[in-house]
């Protein structure tokens, strides 16, 4: 790894081929980099023996690298390694050596550390110069750099910086220009002139060459990669409101799909790729989350946004096979702070945001004065309309009538128009600080950190807040032993319940709140309980997520050779209480619930890397590990208080016969190895084989262990000789990968059959209660994992000086085995049983292109696109062929059809309205009336329309609910110290994709007259059928046909979802006030949409019911570095 | 010496791991549940099974509302009141496989037909201190399945019929002809019959007895066309001394204004252990206890929406829903004009007293100008619209708490005033009751061509409430059913008397008012004489056909 090689005229890559840095990141390399600053003493302490005759000059510099922590930098072209040497050495000190060694060649050495570079003397500062140039090269922090190569353009002349990033040139031509390259960092340009002292500050390529990939117990750089690894943008993360740092990730890695958030703590739904098996549940698809190198089961939004490092995301099949039996959705790699770049300067950072939110889009319920207008409407066919047009309304008819409750005819009468919902909703608001503290020394680096959140969501009562703490600390003990953790606590209130979007919604306008006496309703529409008591509920919901991995890595003697051991435990706590005092006909109910969840995690992992015979490069990953989980609850609950002011706090206070206890305790256990070989010659050619065993209790008693294997390949185009001339591609890798992997899909005990038991009967009066019991479900000992089969094509380019790069991949992904739950006769007894038995494919494309528009001293534009498209296909179910037709049945009943996705929405197609006039002349089909949708008749028993509707033969394919493609687009603009971000986000249904249901009617409090005679409705917008509107969008108001049928509507829509603006106050103002930096930032969210969608928001899908909207956010924020 | 350190260290951390063994490892233990092969290993938990079937029983009976209401609602008795296309206002649109009733009603039974087979086969492995004792149970088990099956059979005619325990996931049924469901009916009958205790040696109130069986038996007995042992299991019944009809007034509210019919529907007057001898079986109901089982909604659904009333000055006419009126009613369903009207052929008889079918009540809203007046007599809701009769029609008495709702659902003590909850019968419900056995018995002398002793039986029953004596030659088998409309409205499901009578299509016809012409004029079709097969059940059976039912296609 550490050897030197030739310099070619390759234009950035210069530099990259040269230094053959043993450490595989630029983070590590920088460590050692800075370590050589403070410590000499090692070329001091140091003494070798070696004893050579006749040996290359080459060998005996690898000799002295192998037997020593030394290792040397030098240009082959310039420095004469062939020659032939003889010597023999006993416990001398490096100079010592070196001197001999060069004793007599025009070699000169400087030694740094393990560090030792050797030049030519014509390059080194004691030759006479005629013309020079000279200056200090330092890092972006204003630390010297080491080692930095400065040419001079179109010659192989030039020097390397000193231990103090100092260089000096000399005979340097008058149209000179100078070119500072060093691995990790733009390489710059600059133009000599007249000039004499150019000082450099080298700037860390963002979207390096170097940058690494977390992929599952290791890091590899980007460049190395042979399947789908992506490293995810986190630069604005922390500047807009995004509570939980999935939102971050909304639309910007091609594949990682993330839904919106529309209350308060939650966390978005998200998952990578098409949907691997036959649910399209977020939890069943939902990518397995790994931090810190351990798998993950709490909730994302525990996670502190300011504490994390960087996002990687494994999306194909090769890459998430490390992670067996869980891996078949995708994984995504969580990676903390650690310490600071800065070597022995501790940063203290403080940011601050505040966020302020109103809804991007509002049904709002009628006021009393619209209601009034619609609610006859309702009835006209039950009186309140004069047959035989009922075009006349019915003046002998009295629609108060239907009211359901004497409270509305006295609000009625009064004239009330109680705003309800106005009521239970406000703007939202979230803030939140941040302070931590990072630093590095010679043996410890550690960050410490500290966060408070707090959000106010769009209902009432919709609040939450946590704290976060963090400690980091990687100790190096030993030049052997390094010791550390990374530890977090996460406490977090969840408490408070909303009156929900329902009841404050659907309440009629003449319900009153309170009654004459100034006292509050209990029941203002008659049913349900006044959003008012419902808020008064006294509630406590905290939430406490401790988690601690602690590690030790080993460096073993073999060269290369090291084991790390690494312990972790989760423990997660819910307690959970509540008092209702108005349960039970207002005689109280009160629960409390504590839940435990702990887990344990042991990963052993040895890793060996060596580079033999300079070309091949090895890297083996071994794995042993073993996990447990444990989670259990209790729940006490009591009812019917006497005296009820200590609420939850004292539940014995409520009638002791009424008590009830519930408790639960699951535990399930993993065991599994994982082997891993990453292999490329001359980085140009790279393999990687891995195979993982996988052992999950949960599985049936015959099949508890999974072996999935996988091969990947790449190759560097760009490297290749032939390609040196194609001037306008700077880098090419073409890369295919194959493999199998995991989905567990069963939770803990479903293979086991099931006995339900409980309080069933009391026989006689006064009697004692008797339990009753009976088996709930079959036991299955063949139940597994399913496996996920995928291939990944893809290539990875920069072209036009890098300023244009981009990564296309194909995937196609089959899964087996697919748990699926098998609908029973109800014959049985039984409903389903799960079995792993089905077949789905996916295929897609991801791309991500990104290209560098303007690039000056002042101005910075970029711009990044991300697509994505993915299709899923349902290949099998239960293979049943019963028609013969020698093409396996569709499963109607389950909604699965062979061949389709299984998004597909079934359904009735609805051609029209039946009109009053059909049922006059008797044309209307029997269970149809006028004004409910007309329905297709699409065939019948025979093959042919028979003219009747039945659910067997005239229902088909819509449309799909799944989207047609993603499309995410960043622009980066920045001026000096201004920066502007915006990002676009679109989800796009194309012909016949990403259909939902915005229909009112199937919404159940709409559904039909007797709902809609206490339901208030939305103002405006709802076009539904009436004697004077025949040819409305929506069925008549108050039944539909028996046979339904539902309106869809596509949900596409374009989305201005991120907009960010940040002002970095210059240095020179900073610093003076002994900052180091401060930014200011201000940035929106959810500004603007483009959609057709008639309901609150296409992207939640939420339609034309009662619901909450997406909240648009604009936020100010401040981030201090000190 | 250095590499051995690294070594050991390596050595032992791996050996940690690896001593571990995997298969002990990753074998699951279950911690709060209970496995079958653990749950039915002794007499005590096969009790516990049994008791499941009760708890069963009363779901579809009285737990499941709007799906059992249908088996009312849809006949000659009762009808959906709320409008003339709600829920299954018509048979020839409402009644179809995707009928979700429909489904309840075929799951529903045939979920207790699978928990009594698991429990008939896996308490062979059970040791029992006494034969009689474990046959006993076998018994109990046994009536249910025959009750479950006898009531898909009179549904649905033929159906699957499967008397062993399901373990694999078995997707190819067929119907059995219905005579093989009802020899099987038989056959369990006979043994429970053999098997189970006498009325006084069951081991708590509620639990089957003997007479049970010989009821149901009588009931399958005339289906089959076996009239002579239909007489005989009657008989055995009528003649156990254990047994006889309540003739005078008795039970918890005896003082006050009322008459023997309306005691025996009271709270608390329901059970055998009550005093009640004419009880044989009684689905159990306990206010507020585990396993009291969810109240019966009757109440609710079937008193009228009163307390919404407005009288001709559009005034309130109720001050609310009360307990002394029966709560807080919401007239989904009510009674026909033939069963409210047309069917009393007696002035005397109790069954229609003022006590037991109240067709007037008091207006009790001060505000109101016909404060205290009778509410139809006064004629104060003469302009109020209510076609279907939804807001009044009458409160039957026999379903009804009346003036006597729990005290937790009094909202107010002094006015009566009742919580929204206040819409239940909190009672137990006869499943059997003597009276019943005497109809049957009745029925089986008619069906033979005796009138003379149908006529003495059904006799009995009219005696004991007063009802004029009927003559035997105007006995024929719609005055038998009229009789048991009289008798048992509400408690027996009149669509299966209908169905297994053969009498459904014409009676509906005739009597039900949105297929008779007086509201709307549905059809009812000759094929209507039994239910569909649900789509669902022939669509998840994919590897054999089970046939729809004639008409149903």
């Amino acid at each position: 790894m550490k050897k030197t090689k030739t310099f070619h005229e390759c234009g950035n890559h210069v530099l990259l081929k040269t230094l053959r840095i043993m450490r595989i990141t630029l983070f590590l390399l920088l460590v050692s980099v800075l370590q050589t600053i403070a410590n000499d003493a090692y070329s001091q302490k140091t003494r070798l023996s070696l004893n050579v005759s006749n040996t290359k000059l080459e060998d005996v510099l690898d000799e002295i690298e192998d037997r020593s922590e030394f290792y040397f930098l030098y240009n082959e072209k310039l420095v004469n390694t062939n020659r032939e040497v003889s010597f023999s050495f006993n416990s001398q000190r490096i100079d010592e050596i070196l001197n001999s060694l060069f004793e007599g060649t025009d070699v000169v050495y400087s030694i740094a550390d393990r560090k030792i570079i050797l030049v030519p003397s014509y390059l080194s500062e004691n030759v006479v110069q005629q013309q020079s140039v000279s200056g200090t090269v330092t890092d972006e922090d204003g630390l010297p750099l080491p080692g930095v190569t400065v040419l001079i353009k179109g010659t192989t002349q030039g020097t390397i910086t000193n231990n103090d990033g100092e260089y000096q040139l000399t005979n340097i031509p008058e149209d000179a220009t100078l070119v500072f390259s060093f691995v990790g960092m733009l390489t710059q340009e600059v133009v000599v002139g007249n000039q004499t002292t150019i000082d450099v500050e080298m700037v860390v390529d963002a979207i390096g060459i170097e940058e690494v990939v977390a992929i599952g117990y290791g890091t590899v750089k980007k460049r190395d990669l042979t399947g789908s690894a992506v490293s995810a943008d986190l630069d604005i993360a922390n500047e807009t409101s995004n509570v939980s740092i999935m939102q971050a990730l909304q639309g910007k890695v091609a594949g990682l799909n993330v839904g919106p958030v529309t209350s308060a703590g939650a966390n978005p739904s998200f998952s990578v790729r098409g949907i691997s098996t036959l649910s399209t549940s977020g939890a069943a698809n939902a990518p397995l989350i790994v931090l810190d190198g351990i798998i993950y089961t709490g909730s994302i939004v525990d996670l502190n946004t300011a504490d994390i490092e960087s996002i990687d995301v494994l999306k194909d099949v090769s890459a998430s096979a490390v992670y067996g039996t869980q891996g078949a959705n995708g994984v995504i790699l969580i990676t903390t702070k650690s310490g600071s770049k800065q070597f022995n300067k501790p940063t203290i950072n403080y940011s601050s945001t505040f966020t302020l939110q109103n809804p991007s889009n509002k049904l709002e319920p009628m006021n009393a004065e619209e209601y009034e207008e619609f609610y006859p409407d309702v009835f006209w066919a039950r009186g309140g309309r004069l047959a035989p047009d009922y075009l006349q309304v019915n003046p002998d008819y009295d629609w108060r009538n239907n009211f359901k409750a004497l409270n509305i005819n006295e609000g009625y009468a009064n004239g009330a128009d109680y705003p309800w919902w106005d009521s239970f909703k406000s703007n939202g608001q979230i803030q939140s600080h941040n302070i931590s503290l990072q630093g590095r020394n010679e043996n410890l680096t550690y960050f410490l950190s500290g966060g408070f959140t707090d959000q106010d969501g769009y209902l009432r009562n919709d609040d939450y807040s946590k704290y976060n703490f963090r400690i980091n600390i990687d100790a190096k003990v030993t030049n052997w032993l390094n010791v550390g953790t990374q530890t977090f606590a996460t406490i977090s209130d969840y408490s408070g319940v909303t009156a929900g979007n329902q009841v404050p919604f659907l309440l009629q306008p003449w319900a009153q709140a309170y009654n004459s006496d100034e006292e509050l309703v209990p029941q203002p529409e008659g049913g349900w309980l006044s959003p008012y008591l419902i808020i008064q509920q006294d509630n406590s919901d905290i939430r406490t997520n401790l988690f601690s991995n602690l590690f030790a890595k080993i460096k073993l003697p073999l060269e290369g050779l090291t084991f790390e051991t690494k312990y972790s435990n989760n423990y997660r706590r819910s307690d959970y209480s509540i008092f209702n005092p108005h349960a039970n006909s207002f005689q109280g109910a009160a629960r409390k619930t504590h839940g435990i969840f702990r887990s344990w995690t042991w990963d052993n992992i040895v890793n060996y890397t060596k580079t033999f015979n300079n070309d091949h490069n090895v890297n083996v990953t071994l794995l042993y590990g073993a996990e447990e989980r444990t989670n259990s609850s209790t729940t006490a609950a009591s009812r019917n208080f006497e005296v009820d002011f200590l609420g939850y706090n004292r539940l014995e206070a409520g009638d002791p016969t009424l008590n009830s206890v519930n408790s639960d305790k699951w535990v399930s256990n993993s065991i599994y190895q994982m082997a891993r070989l990453l292999y490329n010659y001359k980085y140009k050619y790279f393999l990687t084989a891995t195979i993982r065993r996988d052992g999950f209790s949960g599985f049936g008693r015959n099949n508890k262990i999974a072996t999935f294997p996988s091969v990947g390949l790449a190759w560097t185009l760009s490297e290749e000789t032939f390609m040196q001339n194609v001037d306008i591609i700077d880098y090419l890798k073409l890369k295919a990968s194959y493999g199998q992997t995991g989905r567990r899909g069963i939770s803990p005990y479903s293979t086991l059959a099931k006995v339900s038991s409980g309080p069933s009967m009391v026989f006689g009066d006064g009697g004692e209660t008797f339990l009753g019991q009976s088996i709930v479900s079959l036991a299955n000992d063949n139940l597994r994992w399913e496996t996920t089969t995928g291939f990944n094509g893809g290539l990875d380019f920069e072209v036009l000086n890098s300023r244009l790069s981009g990564s296309f991949d194909y995937y196609e992904n089959t899964t087996e085995d697919i748990l699926f739950s098998i609908v029973l006769p109800r014959v049985t007894g039984f409903n389903s049983i799960a079995d792993n038995i089905a077949e789905v494919s996916n295929n897609g494309i991801d791309v991500s292109l990104s290209g560098t528009i303007v690039k000056n001293n002042d101005w910075n534009w970029t711009t990044s696109v991300v697509y994505s498209r993915s299709r899923n296909k349902i290949e099998s179910i239960i293979g049943a062929d019963n028609d013969g037709d020698g093409i396996e049945d569709d499963l109607v009943s389950s909604r699965l059809f062979i061949g389709e996705p299984q998004t597909v929405l079934y359904h009735y197609e609805i051609e029209g309205m039946w009109q009053l006039a059909d049922q006059e002349n008797g044309s209307i089909w029997p269970g149809f009336l006028p004004g409910t949708y007309k329905l297709k008749d699409i065939s019948g028993p025979d093959g042919e329309p028979d003219g009747t509707i039945s659910s067997l033969y005239d229902q088909k394919i819509l449309g799909y609910t799944d989207p047609a493609y993603r499309v995410g687009v960043t622009n980066n603009v920045s001026y000096k110290n201004w920066n502007l971000y915006v990002f676009i986000n679109s989800i796009q249904g194309g012909k016949d994709r990403y259909y939902g249901s915005d229909d009112p009617n199937s919404y159940l409090f709409w559904n039909n007259a007797d709902q809609l005679s206490y339901s208030n409705v939305p103002k405006g917008a709802w076009d539904y059928w009436m004697p004077e509107n025949p040819d409305a969008k929506y069925r008549r108001l108050d039944t539909g046909s028996s046979y339904g049928g539902i309106r869809y509507t596509q949900r596409s829509f374009i989305r201005l979802q991120d907009v960010s603006l940040s002002y970095t106050i210059p240095k020179s103002v900073v610093n003076k006030l002994t900052l180091n930096n401060v930014k200011v930032f201000v940035s929106g969210k959810n500004l603007f949409t483009i959609t057709d969608w008639a309901g609150w928001d296409p992207e939640t899908g939420v339609g034309f019911t009662t619901g909450v909207p997406l909240m648009r956010s604009y936020t100010i924020g401040l981030n201090v570095e000190l | 010496m250095k590499n051995i350190k690294y070594i050991a260290l390596i050595f032992l951390m791996t050996s940690m791991v690896m001593s571990c063994d995997e298969q002990e490892f990753l074998n699951e233990v279950p911690y709060d549940f209970y496995s079958p092969e653990n749950s039915f290993s002794t007499p005590e938990q096969i009790d516990i099974a049994v008791v499941q079937l009760y708890a069963r029983t009363r779901s579809i009976y009285v737990e499941s509302s709007v799906n059992t209401f249908a088996f009312h609602y849809i006949t000659d008795v009762g009808f959906d009141c709320i409008s003339t296309t709600h829920a299954l206002a018509s048979w020839n649109d409402n009644i179809n496989p995707n009928t979700g009733e429909v489904f309840w009603a075929w799951s529903s039974f045939f979920k207790i037909i699978t928990d009594a087979n698991t429990l008939i086969d896996r308490i062979e492995f059970v040791e029992y201190d006494s034969e009689a004792e474990k046959n006993a149970k076998i018994g109990e088990a046994m009536f249910f399945r025959a009750f479950a099956y006898r009531s898909l059979a009179i549904l649905f005619g033929d159906v699957p019929l499967i008397t062993e325990e399901v373990t694999s996931p078995k997707r190819d049924f067929v119907r059995a002809p219905v005579a093989d469901v009802w020899d099987q009916v038989v056959e369990d009958l006979l043994f429970a019959e053999a098997n189970l205790p006498g009325a006084n040696d069951i081991a708590q109130d509620g639990r089957i007895a003997k007479a049970a069986a010989r009821h149901l038996l009588a009931e399958v007995y005339i289906t089959k066309q076996e009239y002579d042992k239909a007489i005989a299991a009657a008989t055995s019944v009528i003649d156990d001394p254990d047994y006889q009809l309540m003739e005078s007034r008795f039970g918890s509210r005896i003082d006050e204004p009322g008459d023997v019919y309306w005691d025996l529907f009271r709270r608390g007057n329901v059970n055998r252990g009550n005093g009640n001898t004419e009880a044989i079986w009684v689905s159990q109901y306990e206010h507020l206890q585990p396993g009291g089982g969810s109240p019966d909604n009757l109440a609710r659904f079937l008193a009228p929406l009163y307390w919404q009333l407005k009288d001709n000055d559009g005034v309130n006419c109720f001050f609310s829903h009360s307990s002394q009126n029966g709560g807080r009613g919401i007239g989904w369903w009510r009674a026909t004009d033939f069963m409210l009207d047309e069917i009393w052929d007696s002035d005397n008889d109790m069954r229609n007293s003022e006590h037991n079918v109240i067709r007037d009540v008091v207006i009790d809203n001060p505000e109101s100008a016909y404060y205290g007046q009778m509410l139809v007599a006064s004629g104060a809701i003469s302009n109020f619209s209510d076609p279907l009769r939804r807001y009044w029609s009458a409160i039957w008495a026999k379903s009804n708490p009346i003036g006597n709702f729990p005290d937790d659902l009094i909202a107010n003590p002094e006015t009566g005033q009742t919580a929204n909850q206040a819409s239940s019968t909190f009672n137990d419900r006869y499943m059997m009751r003597l009276a019943e056995t005497y109809l049957l018995r009745a029925e089986a002398y008619l069906m033979k061509g005796d009138q003379a002793n149908a006529a003495k039986d059904i006799n009995i029953v009219r005696a004991r409430v007063n009802a004029d004596p009927v003559a035997a030659g105007d006995v024929d088998l719609d005055f038998l059913l009229d009789e048991r409309a009289r008798e048992l409205f509400t408690e027996e499901f009149r669509l299966f008397t209908l169905m297994r009578t053969g009498k459904l299509v014409e009676r509906v016809r005739k009597h039900h008012p949105y297929h008779n012409g007086q509201h709307e004029s549905y059809p009812i079709n000759d094929y209507n004489k039994l239910w569909p097969i649900p789509d669902s059940e022939i669509e998840k059976n994919t590897e054999a056909v089970i046939e729809q039912n004639a008409g149903y296609n």
